[in-house]
C-alpha cells in the first residue's frame, strides 16, 4: 500500500508518464487505484513529433502494469521520508 | 469490410454497457460502423447484426494498455475515445507501419536494459454517437480494468515472498492506508503498510519513479547505493533480496 498511498498524496499535481511502449504522457494526476492503474486529466504527449497518433487527450486511463516510470515534480515529493518508509517496509517481518 | 477484422463472439452476459452507431478505426484505417460493448471480461466493438458471431475486435483488459477521451487533435476532429492495445508478440514482425515503438533511428535508450520490458501497442479510435456515450463509455472501461490486475509476477513469485501471500488479507486492506494505530504525524502517507498487504499491490507493476531532469542515468540501482540524490525504488529486487 505504501505506493498507492504516495501517489495519492500527488493527486493534484503535474506528473508525466512512461510506459512501455515508450510513450511519454504528461498531464494532472486526477485519482490512483491499489493497482497504481492512474487516471490523468489535461494529458499532453510529449515529442508529439515523433508519436503523432496521440495528442490533447483530456482525460486519460493508465494500466499500472504498462507504466515503465512515472516523474514526479521534486518539490512535491519528499525524498527522505519516502526512502525511509521503504527501507521500514521491507525490514518489517511479514504477518503470518 | 476489412480483411483485418475477425470473427468474433459478441459478449451475451456481463455487460456494463452497450452502444450503437460507433465509428471504429484501427490507426488510419476505417472498421466501420457498429456496436461498442463494454463488458466485463472484454471490449468489443463489431458490426451490427443478430449473429453472436459476428466480424469485430475484441479487447482484453489486460492488454489494454490505456484509454482516453481525445478532444483536440488536427489530425482527428471528431471526439472519441482512444483505445492503446498491447499487441501480441507473434504480431510484431508483421508490423512495419502503425507502431508507437520508438525505433526510427533513435537508438539511445532501445540498447538499455532497463528497456527490456518495451512493449508495442496499436490505437484503436472509436468515435461515439453522443458526447455522453462517450463519457460513460470511458469511465465504464476504467471500472472494468480495475477488475483484471495482472496476475502475480514470475520474478515475485519467490519461496520466501509467494508462500507467505494470504490473498484472503486482500480486502481487508484495500483503501485501508492508514489503519495499523500509527498517527499521521508518523505517518503522513500511511506508509505503515504490513509487507505481505504491501507486496500483494505491488505485484506485476514495475514501478521505479525518478526525478525529473535526471535521464542519463537509466540503471534502476541497488539497494546498497540507496543515495539521497537519486530516488530509486526497485520493488522486486528490493523485495526479493533484502539485504540491510
Amino acid at each position: 500500500m505504501l505506493f498507492y498511498s504516495f501517489f495519492k498524496s500527488l493527486v493534484g499535481k503535474e506528473v508525466v508518464i512512461e510506459l512501455k511502449n515508450d510513450l511519454s504522457i504528461a498531464g494532472t494526476l486526477q485519482s490512483v487505484d491499489q493497482y497504481l492503474n492512474v487516471k490523468l486529466t489535461e494529458v499532453q504527449v510529449l515529442d508529439p513529433e515523433k508519436y503523432p497518433h496521440i495528442q490533447s487527450v483530456t482525460s486519460a486511463f493508465v494500466r499500472g502494469s504498462v507504466i515503465r516510470y512515472i516523474q514526479l515534480p521534486p518539490d512535491d515529493v519528499d525524498t527522505q521520508l519516502l526512502q525511509e518508509a521503504t527501507r521500514k517496509e521491507i525490514t518489517q517481518p511479514r504477518k503470518e | 469490410m476489412p480483411s483485418i477484422l475477425n470473427t468474433i463472439t459478441y459478449p451475451s452476459d456481463y455487460i456494463r454497457q452497450q452502444y450503437s452507431l460507433v465509428k471504429a478505426y484501427l490507426e488510419d484505417e476505417y472498421l466501420g460502423q457498429g456496436n461498442l460493448c463494454v463488458s466485463e471480461n472484454q471490449l468489443v466493438w463489431a458490426v451490427t447484426s443478430n449473429e453472436t458471431e459476428r466480424a469485430g475486435i475484441s479487447i482484453d483488459y489486460p492488454s489494454l494498455t490505456m484509454h482516453g477521451i481525445v478532444t483536440h487533435d488536427p489530425k482527428y476532429p471528431e471526439e472519441h475515445l482512444v483505445v492503446v492495445v498491447q499487441k501480441a508478440k507473434e504480431d510484431e514482425e508483421d508490423d512495419e507501419n502503425s507502431e508507437n515503438h520508438q525505433g526510427d533511428g533513435d537508438q539511445q535508450r532501445s540498447d538499455s536494459p532497463v528497456e527490456y520490458d518495451s512493449i508495442r501497442t496499436v490505437n484503436y479510435r472509436f468515435v461515439m454517437a453522443t458526447s455522453e456515450d462517450l463519457k460513460i463509455a470511458y469511465q465504464t472501461i476504467a471500472e472494468c480494468q480495475a477488475l483484471h490486475p495482472d496476475p502475480l509476477d514470475d520474478m515475485v513469485e519467490d519461496d520466501e515472498v509467494g508462500s507467505d501471500i494470504d490473498y484472503g488479507e486482500e480486502d481487508e486492506n484495500n483503501g485501508n492506508a492508514n489503519g495499523n494505530g500509527h498517527n499521521d504525524d508518523d505517518d503522513p502517507y500511511g506508509y505503515n503498510a504490513h509487507f505481505a498487504s504491501s507486496n500483494q499491490e505491488l505485484r506485476g507493476s514495475h514501478f521505479t519513479s525518478r526525478r525529473r531532469g535526471q535521464h542519463d542515468d537509466q540503471e534502476p540501482i541497488g539497494r546498497q547505493s540507496f543515495e539521497k540524490e537519486s530516488l530509486y525504488v526497485n520493488f522486486d529486487e528490493d523485495i526479493l533480496n533484502p539485504s540491510f
